[in-house]
């Protein structure tokens, strides 16, 4: 049997969740060896452009599903957008993140087709020539369950994001790239999204954080790491830390990165009074452009950085801390405004 | 208005043991609890509730399940009502949902169903979806907070990665709300006595107008269970035809390259001035001016 699988693909903020890239990789999988093909079906407006994403994580053929009312989630529009593109699709498996959108619609068209649904999977599979296996977490992940159907059974498996982790994309991949452009009246949807709100940096977990200040016992103190805290919220970042600095108790345990904690991939990472040692350094390999401050030039941190300051974090902080709200003060007034200021107030302001 | 409730009664995770060589869990070890998102649906339910408002809980279990509807009413709840069929040993969420959509068919539709996100058991999270199907109701998901505005409610969904998303809809709909949405008020002992003494009403599937047959779906023609297994992410081993001390280093460094940047010092100001200046070219920061 050639199994044709199908992954629906979820965007947020002009972005693919990487949940939808975990998905592709499963989906790949299940094909390898059989001669199957992977098709991923992509709702939304303006999306055109992230087909060639799915194509080099391993889509052969992208459906961009096309409308204005797609803009946005709403369960409603889902099921209608998408209910008859997969009747015409006729997949032989389902793959689909694990996500709140998923489970608001996903359901519904599983109790309309009597199509088995298996959700917060850990793994699905083929086994043989076309048994459909799903291994699931339940009890709040104190038990795993194996699933197994008759052969050529259709069955949907909804999968728990971050637990498969999304493999390098394979650069210039192709896939068959076509639209769909569903009629669609956003007056009969009765649940719409008016906005998405990003995550607060303050609370966001540091695995998620786009921006971390990180803090290491050369910060001294717990006084010097609230000082961190408000030059994290300046820059918009969430704060962490080396082990050493949380077990002084200056960070709670949930906030530590490297071996023992958190494993990072934030786009911006600045770590101050941090030495490099191997345990943190494996915990931040994903950070796309790193600063390090350290008072020893020979610091293993300042070799993996980006830009590195040999100084003293305590004399740098203070005045960096000034400079930047000076800065986010003088560009939050428009310049129009800022034209019409008095001389004098702008001399004042720019010192 | 009429809000309904749905409640589970489920093992605590915390009491669940699976042998690791078998998988097999021992039932007797388990401690019953009221599934925690169920618990803040509810105590959502009568913080909504106005004086001319009614709150009805219900569950789909066996005699056991009374508990959690005893304590639904000790904390204010005003009917209650358990759905089963005797003789069954467990329910799909497929079953669950259309038991709960036909109850509240058959006895009288409710403005609005609140229910938990996803239980603590079976975890399916497809319970209210499925509802929602059953009665051609909308349905939300992984809901924080929420208010009513008019026929409509608005709310704060939970996404992926800290993000949240704002939204609406109308009225009647499921919603399905997360544990932290609230935390369930405490019953006062009089509460509670008197609850303890109250009739629990109780449907079969006969009363709902149903036969076994419809609860027939689709199943899996195996089943197992085994202890939690996390399946391997890619981490980073040392090339193993590198010299020793080379696999040493890259080791001590995690595998990690070091990069070729620029490492700068100066006087304090100097240094932040770096940093600025280093943080506006990446496009972290505006540029001054
Ligand atoms: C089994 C095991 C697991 C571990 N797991 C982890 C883990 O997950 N995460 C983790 O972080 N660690 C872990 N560690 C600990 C790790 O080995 C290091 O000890 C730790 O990372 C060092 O933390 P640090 O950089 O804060 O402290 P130090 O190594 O003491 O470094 C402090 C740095 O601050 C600099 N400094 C001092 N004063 C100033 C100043 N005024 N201005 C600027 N710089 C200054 C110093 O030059 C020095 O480089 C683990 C260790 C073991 C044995």
């Amino acid at each position: 049997m050639a199994p044709h699988v199908l992954v629906i693909a979820e965007v947020e903020q002009d972005r693919l969740m990487p949940a939808t890239l975990e998905c592709l990789a499963e989906a790949r999988d299940m094909v390898s060896g059989r001669d199957g093909t992977v098709q991923v079906v992509l709702p939304g407006f303006g999306v055109t452009a992230l087909a060639e994403t799915l194509a080099e994580h391993g889509a052969d053929r992208v459906t961009v599903v096309e409308h204005a009312a797609l803009e946005r989630f709403s369960a409603d529009g889902w099921l209608q957008a998408l209910e008859p593109v997969l009747r015409d699709v006729r997949p032989a498996l389902i793959l689909a993140p694990d996500s709140g959108y998923g489970r608001a619609w996903l359901p519904r068209l599983s109790a309309r087709w009597r199509m088995p649904l298996v959700t917060n999977c850990s793994r699905a599979k083929v086994i043989e020539d076309g048994y459909p296996e799903a291994y699931r977490f339940s009890h709040d992940g104190r038990l795993h369950e194996r699933l197994i159907w008759a052969r050529g059974v259709r069955v949907g498996f909804m999968m728990a994001p971050d637990v498969r982790g999304v493999p390098a994309p394979k650069r210039g991949r192709q896939a068959v790239i076509e639209m769909v452009r569903p009629m669609l009246d956003p007056a009969t949807f009765r649940d719409r999204t008016l906005r998405t709100l990003p995550p607060d940096p303050r609370t966001v977990d540091l695995v998620d954080a786009e921006r971390i200040v990180s803090g290491g016992l050369g910060v001294g103190s717990a006084d010097g790491m609230n000082l961190l805290r408000t030059l994290a919220e300046t820059l918009g970042a969430t704060l962490g830390g080396t082990r050493v600095a949380a077990d002084r108790g200056w960070l709670p345990s949930d906030r530590f990165i490297g071996t023992t904690g958190k494993i990072v991939a934030p786009k911006l990472y600045i770590a101050f009074g941090v030495s490099g040692a191997g345990q943190h350094l494996a915990g931040i390999g994903g950070s796309q452009v790193v600063i390090a401050v350290n008072t020893d030039g020979t610091a293993p941190m300042l070799k993996m950085a980006d830009l590195g300051v040999v100084g003293d974090l305590h004399a740098i902080v203070p005045i960096l801390l000034k400079k930047l709200e000076a800065l986010a003060q003088g560009s939050a007034a428009p310049a129009a405004l800022a034209d019409a200021v008095p001389e004098r107030e702008l001399a004042v302001a720019g010192r | 208005m009429h809000i309904a409730v749905c409640l589970s009664r489920l093992p605590d995770p915390n009491t669940v043991e699976v042998d690791p060589l078998t998988g097999a869990v021992d039932a007797s070890r388990m401690l019953y609890i009221l599934n925690p998102a169920d618990a803040a649906a509810l105590e959502r339910a009568l913080q909504l509730r106005a004086p001319e408002d009614r709150v009805t809980a219900l569950t789909v279990g066996p005699a056991e399940a009374d508990s959690i509807l005893r304590d639904a009413l000790a904390v204010g709840a005003d009917d209650v009502l358990r759905v089963w069929e005797e003789g069954r040993t467990s329910t799909r969420p497929a079953v669950t949902a259309l038991l709960l959509a036909t109850a509240l068919r058959t006895t009288e539709l409710p403005d609005m169903l609140l229910c938990g996100t996803r239980s603590l058991a079976t975890g399916s999270g497809k319970v209210p979806a499925l509802i929602a199907e059953y009665l051609d109701w909308p349905v939300v998901t992984d809901i924080v907070d929420f208010t009513l505005q008019g026929s409509m409610v608005r709310f704060l969904r939970r996404l992926a990665k800290g993000a949240r998303s704002e939204g609406e809809v109308m009225l009647p709909a499921v919603l399905a709300v997360e544990a932290g949405a609230a935390a369930l008020r405490y019953a006062g002992l009089p509460d509670l006595m008197k609850a303890k003494r109250a009739a629990i009403p109780v449907q079969d599937l006969s009363e709902l107008g149903l036969s076994p047959v419809d609860l027939n779906f689709p199943a899996p023609t195996a089943q197992a269970t085994m202890p939690p297994y996390r399946r391997p992410r890619e981490i980073f081993v040392p090339e193993a035809s590198l010299p020793p001390h080379e696999r040493v280093l890259q080791v001590m460094s995690a595998g990690i390259a070091q990069k070729s940047g620029r490492i700068v010092s100066g006087s304090p100001e100097q240094a932040a001035d770096q940093i600025i200046a280093f943080l506006a070219d990446r496009g972290f920061v505006d540029r001054a001016g």
